[in-house]
């Protein structure tokens, strides 16, 4: 793993101000984050820690559904009694994936935005359009039976390692996005973004 | 303790606290032998940053026992013969030890602070 500057953000701007350039990222449950940066495949310059933050809340809504925190556990979220209760599908989807030690640590935020399992991806030593654009596909002409069978491109066949997000995406729901200019809300299927000629970029 | 950004729980574990009886098997969150349980709740150390757990209650194989008398979990993993190798049992002991007659085991050690 790479050395990189470490700070722990006080509140939601404070993070948003801290997450300045390509090479700051945003460090929750770390099951995805810090597996990347020991394979090399992420190397941040800096990490902001937004483990602290209010965002852990899972609260109903006045005009009916749930809001989940981004820092809720995966684990909270999948036994929290109104999820069980009105959504059994996303607890299902939740529980079918991982482990119980990764569910308890990994956030619904991070599950979002966590990246493919794709082999070529992982391997440095390998062309990947994803993690190096322009680089190529090891995927397209190697071991590719967990990629994509729709959505795929001549630049990159991976997939979203999801199981929440396939159930999120079936639920109709938004995401709830803070950045520097401000909330916007996105239809969850418009989230994810398919790889087309720029498969570096996952989400909206 | 100082402690670098990089460094996981599980090597801050083992490395600089001595507390080795959490072990390093796949170091990605697979296999399940680093497991400890941080607030009570089982994870895997390796892929958590100590420093981010700066303050938190982590309680490692080497808490669970309270003085002499070993924890139910770990009698049952003699009574039942149920090492093989054994090097991933004080991980099989912590993530089960949550659920047992005894929940609350003894906290081993504090996070980094």
């Amino acid at each position: 793993m790479n050395p990189f500057v470490y700070s722990r953000a006080a509140d939601v701007p404070e993070a948003i101000r801290g997450a300045t350039g390509d090479s700051v990222r945003f460090l929750a449950g770390g099951t995805n984050l810090v597996d990347l940066m020991k394979a090399n495949v992420e190397r941040p310059a800096a990490l902001v820690d937004v483990t602290r933050l209010p965002l852990r809340d899972i609260e109903e809504l006045p005009e009916g559904g749930l809001r989940l925190g981004a820092l809720a556990t995966n684990a909270e979220t999948a036994h929290h009694p109104l999820v069980e209760q009105r959504y059994p599908l996303l607890s299902s989807a939740i529980l079918a994936g991982a482990s119980p030690q990764l569910r308890n640590a990994a956030t619904n935020g991070g599950n979002l935005n966590q990246r493919t399992r794709c082999y070529y991806f992982y391997d440095v030593q390998t062309p990947c359009n994803k993690r190096e654009p322009g680089s190529g596909c090891g995927a397209i002409g190697g071991v590719n039976r967990i990629h994509a069978i729709l959505g795929a491109s001549e630049d990159c066949i991976a997939t979203h390692p999801s199981d929440m997000c396939v159930a999120l995406a079936a639920l109709d729901a938004t995401v709830r996005v803070s950045g520097p200019e401000g909330e916007r809300v996105i239809h969850f299927s418009d989230y994810h973004r398919l790889p087309a000629a720029s498969p570096r970029s996952t989400t909206r | 303790m100082d402690v670098q950004p990089w460094v996981t729980l599980l090597d801050l574990l083992r490395e600089r606290l001595d507390l080795t009886g959490t072990k390093k098997g796949c170091d990605h969150g697979q296999c399940g032998a680093c497991t400890v349980l941080v607030d009570g709740k089982r994870i895997n150390s390796c892929l958590s940053l100590a420093v981010a757990r700066d303050g938190c209650d982590v309680t490692t194989i080497e808490g669970l026992a309270e003085g002499g008398a070993l924890h139910p979990m770990q009698q049952a993993f003699i009574d039942h013969d149920a090492f093989q190798c054994g090097y991933c049992t004080p991980a099989r002991s912590a993530r089960r030890s949550r659920s047992s007659p005894r929940a609350a085991p003894r906290h081993a050690r504090r996070c980094a602070r």
